[in-house]
């Protein structure tokens, strides 16, 4: 006997109004969608294209290898190609794939109608569809980057680099930050507060933890990149000798930062895809997935034990030995929770029956190729070993083994396994399996060579190769596996065309019998209730649950406040907190991101002066679109149903918007903490720069004590104009913004004008530059919160800011303290440590 | 043999890199074991009848598959290994010095006398003597290379600010080829050199003879070849000594003529392929500092070449 | 102690504390070794120092693991799977931290 939160039959006209909430826009509109299964598809469907761009491009390259000396691709031309081929598998295919498939399963697996920022996703995939578009003409043009995916320098620098390749390059990896750390916040927010209710910790379907796992990875790992990057385009621009050894720089700092996303980087498309299996795999043998506990733990240990292997991308180039050892038993370490998540699939599939579908052997295709990249992943973890084959095509077959075999095939494992949800029809079970005969045999064809050509002394990235070398029936080998794998993408292409019809009424349905959510029936408003949860396959574990959320017996049945909601959950025992009142199309998001997109382009072809407009619009559309997104708490408390009544406003630690500022500030706190690394990085190799070496005397100690007394008042400021806007004081919270606004550019200018007084300019050292890259770094984060405090301000005059209506106060809160502590640390840093280390 | 067949890791002819294919082939051992019992587990997990694999179903197997057995075999191998290192970074005693420098898209390549002090420039070629210790010390002029010759040792970044180390030995002679392993723009491809492992005798006499500076012209059409050398500005970038040619930019061309091969390991070194390489550089290596001389007459090019060739 | 956001972030420490103390001691050890030879110290006290910080490193994950086991299998499902993912993390994590000391025992803290 069960009790349902809602009683049948539900009012006829709360499903039509439920529907008139959720309608996408139509016509020309379609591009302003921001719900999930839109922008889900739009984003898999880019990924997508992008990995056949790359693809073309790998295949360029197989033919010019086919054979010795051949001249199909000159010189140039092939360093552009392998560069852009690299460099878009990994930052425009494999992070965004990953990504857009969370924005796709993640709400429904989890039976939220969205996740909590639809427009933050919709604003990522525009910046990145289009400035990644944009990336790729650079090819076209002959402007591409040529300096390799890793982008070492001095070779990428001002010297050796001056066309505005490298900038592509920049311009093209700076659209991947934006839209994976967009992506990290929705995701980490969305896992953690937009579940079903009851899904409690231990019951999350292992892709969301994989997800979460995934998000917090992003979080500390794209910040070392977002720097490395800043600091290459700042080197290049001014001159600021990061990584120029004859200034005290060092080239092996950006091997440090590069690596130290670089790494992660592989587990953070890995660990989606792992996900995936660990969602198929238990469908496929129809019984609950074996060693969940083992599993989450996996994810959690690689998520971590990632960042501890990057020095192993280095072991060739003159680290001491001892170091190396460390990095080296680092990389052991990481290799286990691949083999307990393999254990886990094989007892997961002995324990029940598999059905050999599609998805079940592209599965059991990724378990072998990637158990041999594993394996191959020892061995170059191995010091010695590795000193012979870094950079040769040992490695570059180890790395497709478990980037095609860890994460391709398990997406289109993913594919064939969840079309069924977007789309009316399933793909093909007869083209499914001659794509997946051909990209099996075509893979190891084409990439298994590549192990020998390696041993054999082949260094990769070479444009051409002597006769004599007896490479040449090798790479005539693996060009021949690329025609195969060629032909099995085009038959998925095929059966893609044939079957897949995204945006009808209906999907397929539930064609495996899979026990999880998202296998609901559900419309563009995702499923009609949202179900509470007991377990980890609620579908199996309720046999009526599909019938009764589509009756509308669950939490939520319509759309109460004739607004898009869904309900936000606590984050460990996933009880119903508040109902989220959530934004819906919306053109300024789109214009937002397309300027976005061109106003890099233009600072990327130099066109400075004209990049202001698009700047300046970009800034208005977000301020636009953010402008509704704070609807107030006017509507009463709602009940969702079974005596559930949950408020419709947030603010402070529970809401949504706090935790997204909360990651938000992990981001940019991992990037401070970058630069504290790089200092004193820069600091262990080139003392001879720094002060107590050169004589040039340390700014007096009054700067900084000023500097960090107007940080200090500023924050105080704003905390009283907080306990104001308690008291609904108005006037006293506009008078404390307006005077606390000026205040951290007033500290910043102290700072720089003290070290600038002591003669010390940028350009002329590693220690210089590092010095003033600590006050760049600090000026844009005033930038931004004076930006937020003025908007706060305009907020509290358009009298939508008061006692109760305060997310926005609060939030802007939230940094502003942090952009103070960061100001003391970062002073701190440039002042006392140069007196303390001497 | 061909010195071209030289360039493999499975072909040692050093101890470094004798140690390191051992390494490999146990390793190659072991991964084809466990590969084909993670396999054969799959295929036993789908196709077994249920009684009998449900052994195999269990958290269990997931501790044992995928903790303890990777443990024990990898703290195993780590140990190994890292054994294996220690031995590999050792210094060797009173070894021989050889400077090289990596330069966008050749070697340069310098013998330090015992007080330090530069005695032999050549490039792209190294000589050592069978059975002694090198301590190579390498830097480069430009961006990142690697130093690798894989059948005596792993390679070494030269990196820009840093002075690595390599120790190797040859332990037979022969040629052995070796080739630019870190991406370095343009011509990265095109960057190959020599390692000559030659008696200590034989090496003592080839130091000795490339100390000495360039010899004579024997007939009038190498004299005419050395004088088109000087007045088409070849000396503005390469050094002949016993010349007016003292550029430091390119190569040294002090005993070009005994060199096993032209322009970074790609071209073997004859009159021809000289003449060819002072016509089209950029043709042959896109993008190198030399410019292609193509306004130089075929007349003229022959005797500079055969000069060239003459410089042994 | 409740299910809020500060809660949430108490328990994350706490499931995590055992690699928290493997990253801390990567770190750790990897700082010593680098300024002990840009700065030429000796390399006995080096690898001492990295002795210590292990032997150290060790015994905290294992406090954590103790007092992880120890809390096993009381309360409901879902305080029982994070005590369960705690205990696992920290057992993982005194492997991970004896490997990387391991390296200590055999290789010279820096080129001679």
């Amino acid at each position: 006997m069960t009790s349902y939160p809602n009683p049948l039959p539900r009012p006829k006209e709360e499903l039509a109004e439920l529907e008139r909430v959720w309608q996408p826009p139509s016509g020309f509109g379609i591009v302003t969608a921001v719900n999930n299964t839109y922008i889900g598809i739009y984003y898999v469907g880019t990924a997508v294209l992008f990995f056949l761009l790359a693809g073309i491009l790998a295949l360029l390259m197989r033919v010019q290898l086919a054979l010795p000396e051949n001249d199909f691709l000159a010189q140039d031309a092939y360093n552009q190609v392998f560069t852009m081929h690299g460099t878009i598998m990994m930052f425009l295919f494999a992070v965004p794939a990953v990504e857009a498939m969370a924005v796709y399963l993640l709400p429904n697996m989890q039976a939220a109608r969205d996740l909590p920022f639809p427009r933050l996703s919709a604003y990522a995939f525009w910046a990145y569809a289009v400035g990644g578009l944009f990336f790729f003409c650079s090819l076209l043009f002959g402007v591409a980057p040529d300096g390799g995916w890793f982008m070492y320098p001095p070779l990428t620098s001002y010297q050796h680099s001056p066309g505005i390749g490298a900038d592509f390059w920049l311009l093209g990896i700076g659209f991947i930050e934006i839209s994976a750390i967009a992506g990290a916040i929705e995701i980490a927010v969305g896992v953690l507060r937009t579940r079903a209710p009851g899904m409690t910790l231990d019951k999350l379907p292992v892709y969301c933890w994989a997800m979460l796992i995934f998000a917090g990875m992003i979080i500390f790992g794209f910040p070392a990149v977002i720097l490395c990057t800043a600091l290459l385009e700042i080197e290049r621009a001014f001159h600021w000798p990061f990584f120029i050894a004859e200034k005290g720089g060092d080239p092996l700092l950006w091997q440090h930062l590069f690596w130290f996303f670089g790494h992660p980087e592989v587990y953070i498309i890995f660990l989606p895809a792992a996900g995936f299996v660990s969602m198929i795999v238990p469908t496929m043998a129809q019984v609950p997935l074996v060693g969940y506990r083992w599993v989450v733990l996996a994810l959690i240990a690689t998520g971590f034990v990632a960042f501890g292997v990057w020095v192993h991308h280095m072991f060739a180039t003159g680290i001491p030995a001892l170091s190396l050892g460390f990095f080296s038993a680092a990389s052991m370490a990481v290799s286990v929770p691949s083999g307990v998540q393999v254990f886990a699939w094989i007892a997961t599939i002995a324990k029940g029956r598999l059905r050999l579908s599609v998805p079940s052997l592209f599965t059991l295709g990724f378990l072998a190729i990637f158990t041999l990249g594993g394996l191959t992943g020892v061995m170059v973890a191995i010091v010695p070993f590795d000193w012979q084959v870094h950079d040769t095509f040992f490695v570059v077959a180890h790395f497709h083994y478990v980037l095609i075999g860890g994460m391709v095939f398990p997406m289109f494992a993913a594919f064939y396994y969840w079309i069924p949800t977007a789309s009316t029809r399933p793909l093909s079970e007869t083209l499914g399996r001659w794509f997946f005969g051909l990209m099996f045999v075509g893979f190891n064809v084409t990439f298994f060579p590549m192990h020998i050509m390696g041993l054999l002394g082949m260094p990769r990235r070479v444009w051409t190769y002597p006769a004599e070398m007896g490479w040449g029936w090798l790479n005539l080998l693996a060009t021949a596996g690329a025609a195969l794998m060629t032909a099995g993408v085009l038959v998925f292409l095929a059966d893609l065309l044939r079957n897949f019809r995204p945006f009808g009424d209906r999907n397929a349905g539930n064609v495996w019998n899979a026990g999880t959510l998202e296998w609901l029936p559900n419309g563009n408003y995702a499923s009609r209730s949202i179900p509470s949860v007991a377990s980890r396959d609620p579908l199996w574990d309720q046999p009526h649950l599909a019938k009764d959320v589509e009756a509308g017996r669950y939490y939520l049945p319509g759309a109460p406040t004739g607004k898009r909601e869904t309900i936000v959950t606590s984050p460990i025992d996933a009880q119903p907190q508040y109902l989220l009142q959530m934004p819906g199309p919306s053109w300024p998001t789109v214009l937002a991101a397309w300027s976005t997109a061109v106003f890099f382009l233009m600072l990327t072809v130099k066109l400075y002066w004209l990049s202001i407009i698009p700047g300046l619009a970009a800034v208005a559309f977000v301020i636009r679109w953010l402008w509704e997104t704070d609807p107030g708490y006017y509507h009463p408390p709602v009940d969702v149903g079974g005596g559930v009544v949950l408020p419709v406003y947030a603010t402070g630690p529970v809401s949504h918007s706090w935790w997204a500022m909360i990651v938000l500030i992990l981001v940019i706190g991992s990037i401070f903490a970058c630069l504290v690394f790089a200092y004193l990085f820069l600091w262990t190799v080139s003392p001879d720069v720094w002060p107590a070496a050169t004589g040039l005397p340390l700014p007096d100690l009054v700067w900084p004590l000023a500097s960090a007394g107007l940080l200090g008042l500023s924050s105080v400021v704003i905390a009283l104009g907080g306990r104001a806007l308690a008291r609904s004081w108005h006037w006293l919270v506009r008078g404390a913004v307006l005077v606390a606004v000026p205040l951290p550019g007033l500290a910043l200018w102290a700072e720089l004008l003290g070290q600038w007084r002591t003669g010390l300019r940028a350009p002329d050292s590693g220690y210089a530059a590092v010095v003033y890259m600590a006050g760049a770094l600090q000026g844009t984060l005033v930038v931004v919160v004076a930006i937020m405090a003025l908007y706060t301000l305009a907020r509290s005059l358009c009298g939508l800011l008061d006692a109760r209506r305060r997310a926005t106060y609060d939030n802007t809160m939230l940094l502003w303290h942090y952009a103070v502590g960061q100001g003391l640390v970062g002073l701190a840093l440039v002042h006392v440590t140069p007196r303390l280390l001497g | 043999m061909s010195p071209h067949q030289q360039q493999s890791t499975l072909a040692a002819q050093g101890p470094a890199a004798d140690a390191i294919a051992t390494l490999w082939w146990v390793m190659l051992g072991a991964s084809a074991v466990i590969l084909l019992a993670v396999i054969g587990l799959i295929t036993f997990a789908i196709a077994a009848p249920p009684e009998r694999r449900r052994w195999l179903a269990s958290s269990r197997i997931v501790i044992a598959g995928g903790i303890v057995f990777p443990v024990v075999i990898l703290s195993t191998l780590l140990s190994w290994s890292l054994w294996a290192t220690r031995g590999l970074v050792a210094r060797p005693s009173a070894a021989l010095r050889i400077e090289v420098v990596g330069e966008q898209w050749w070697w340069r390549v310098t013998y330090l006398d015992d007080t330090g002090r530069p005695s032999v420039v050549t490039a792209n070629e190294i000589h050592v003597p069978v059975g002694v210790p090198v301590t190579l010390v390498l830097t480069t002029a430009d961006v990142i290379h690697s130093f690798w010759v894989p059948s005596l040792a792993g390679k070494l970044d030269m990196i820009p600010g840093h002075e690595n180390r390599m120790y190797l030995r040859a332990d037979s002679r022969g040629v052995y080829r070796g080739q630019c392993a870190e991406y370095c723009g343009g011509a990265h491809a095109l960057m190959a050199f020599y390692v000559v492992a030659l008696p200590p005798e034989a090496f003592e006499d080839w130091l000795t003879a490339q100390a000495r500076p360039a010899p004579e012209p024997a007939d009038d059409f190498l004299r005419r070849g050395r004088e088109l050398f000087l007045s088409t500005g070849c000396g503005a970038c390469h050094t002949v000594r016993g010349t007016a040619a003292t550029g430091v930019i390119g190569p040294d061309l002090t005993h070009v003529g005994s060199r096993t091969s032209l322009a970074a390991g790609i071209l073997a070194n004859n009159q021809g392929t000289l003449a060819g390489w002072i016509a089209a550089a950029q043709h042959i290596k896109p993008g190198n500092r030399m410019p292609s001389f193509n306004v130089v007459s075929g007349e003229e090019l022959r005797a500079i070449a055969a000069w060239l060739e003459s410089l042994r | 102690m409740g299910d809020s956001s500060w809660g949430y972030a108490r328990e994350t420490l706490r499931m995590t504390a055992g690699l928290l103390v493997w990253a801390a001691h990567l770190a750790i050890v990897y700082g010593i070794v680098a300024m002990a030879c840009a700065r030429g110290h000796a390399a006995s006290v080096t690898v001492a120092w990295v002795g210590a910080v292990t032997v150290a490193s060790l015994l905290a994950t294992s406090v954590i693991l103790v007092t992880a086991v120890r809390q096993l299998g009381r309360g409901g499902d879902s305080r029982r799977f994070l005590d369960a993912v705690t205990a696992m993390v920290a057992g993982f994590s005194l492997i991970a931290i004896a490997w990387d000391g391991l390296p200590a025992l055999f290789v010279p803290a820096c080129p001679g």
